[in-house]
């Protein structure tokens, strides 16, 4: 389909994730190309195709700063997993125990949503993998705004390995009591915030650093 | 052999490019020409990223343009082969023309 102007969101990300060097000439190119004709599925590819090159290239010509972005990322990552999240355990079972009627009264809802769903430390655990994202994004931003995709990708990696987990609790009748069918949809729930969720708190990370660096240029 | 080594099939692809386009060498061109001449899509990153290699290589110069309408108040930028990257794709020809010479297979058309 012939459109007259770029689709935005893309048009966001490439003037954020493109070649550093000659991002406003291939923004420009691009823009020039859709009011040539070029259809709305063709400008997409090329973003992307441009952003991954951008990205390919960057890493290929700095092996050393890849590897020192995804050490940083990953030591975020081993304290969110290893620290923060034994530790938010812990506090949301005392909570639980000293003021668990109080904080949710008669209401079931509520009583779930603390109790199988954690609600209020999902939103801490999301703000910290933003937090990393950015970090990562603002440390490596002169070459790499970019490896925070790869970071974000390789949060994939124990997403799956929770996911064959959860798959595996699903096929197994536990916590008798518990209300199952309530579980079962908590569990899908954590599965989704593993896979898509974290990794998207950590791309949102990455490209808030890069906006207040395109606006700054 | 020049001393950053042989020039890849992408880098002659664009070095060729420039020099049928002269002086209104910039993005689009670029990309149509290749286009036109291996009859596929060309990413304008990877054609932006090989410019910018060719350029640290000092195979070529850039200037930038002034800013369009059309292009959303971005400017273009503008390549042209130096000397040296002319030099370089003679070389290349010249290799690639010394390996095909007498190869039967290559001749007539039949594989």
């Amino acid at each position: 389909m012939r459109i007259t102007k770029p689709p935005r969101l893309s048009t966001w990300l490439l003037e954020r994730l493109a070649p550093r060097q000659n991002r406003e000439s291939i923004t420009g190119d691009l823009c020039e190309q859709v009011l040539r004709g070029r259809s709305a599925w063709w400008y997409r590819r090329q973003v992307f195709g441009t952003i991954f090159a951008g990205l390919a290239a960057d890493i290929a010509a700095h092996k050393l700063l890849a590897v020192r972005a995804l050490a940083i990322g990953l030591s975020g990552l081993f304290v969110i997993y290893g620290v923060v999240g034994p530790l938010v355990q812990e506090t949301r079972m005392t909570l639980f125990r000293r003021w668990g009627q109080s904080l949710w009264g008669e209401s079931e809802i509520l009583r779930q949503l603390w109790v199988y769903y954690g609600l209020p430390f999902v939103a801490v655990t999301c703000l910290m993998f933003i937090a990393i994202g950015w970090m990562v994004a603002r440390l490596h931003r002169r070459h790499l705004p970019g490896i925070v995709i790869v970071l974000s990708a390789m949060l994939l990696i124990p997403a799956t390995f929770q996911t064959i987990e959860t798959r595996r609790l699903l096929a197994t009748e536990l916590w008798p009591g518990w209300g199952w069918g309530s579980f079962r949809w908590a569990l899908l729930f954590h599965s989704f915030l593993a896979v898509v969720v974290h990794p998207l708190s950590l791309l949102i990370g990455g490209l808030w650093a890069a906006r207040s660096d395109a606006d700054a240029a | 052999m020049p001393k950053h080594g042989l020039l890849g099939g992408f880098e002659l692809l664009v070095l060729l490019a420039l020099i049928r386009l002269g002086d209104d060498a910039y993005g689009v061109p670029i990309s149509d020409e290749i286009e036109a001449s291996v009859g596929r899509a060309v990413s304008a990153g990877s054609v932006y990223i090989t410019l910018e290699r060719l350029a640290r290589k000092g195979l070529v110069s850039s200037r930038l343009g002034e800013p369009t309408a059309e292009r959303g108040g971005r400017a273009k930028t503008y390549f042209r082969p130096t000397a040296k990257g002319l030099r370089e794709v003679r070389l290349a020809r010249q290799a690639l023309m010394r390996l095909w010479h007498g190869v039967p297979q290559l001749e007539g058309g039949r594989t």
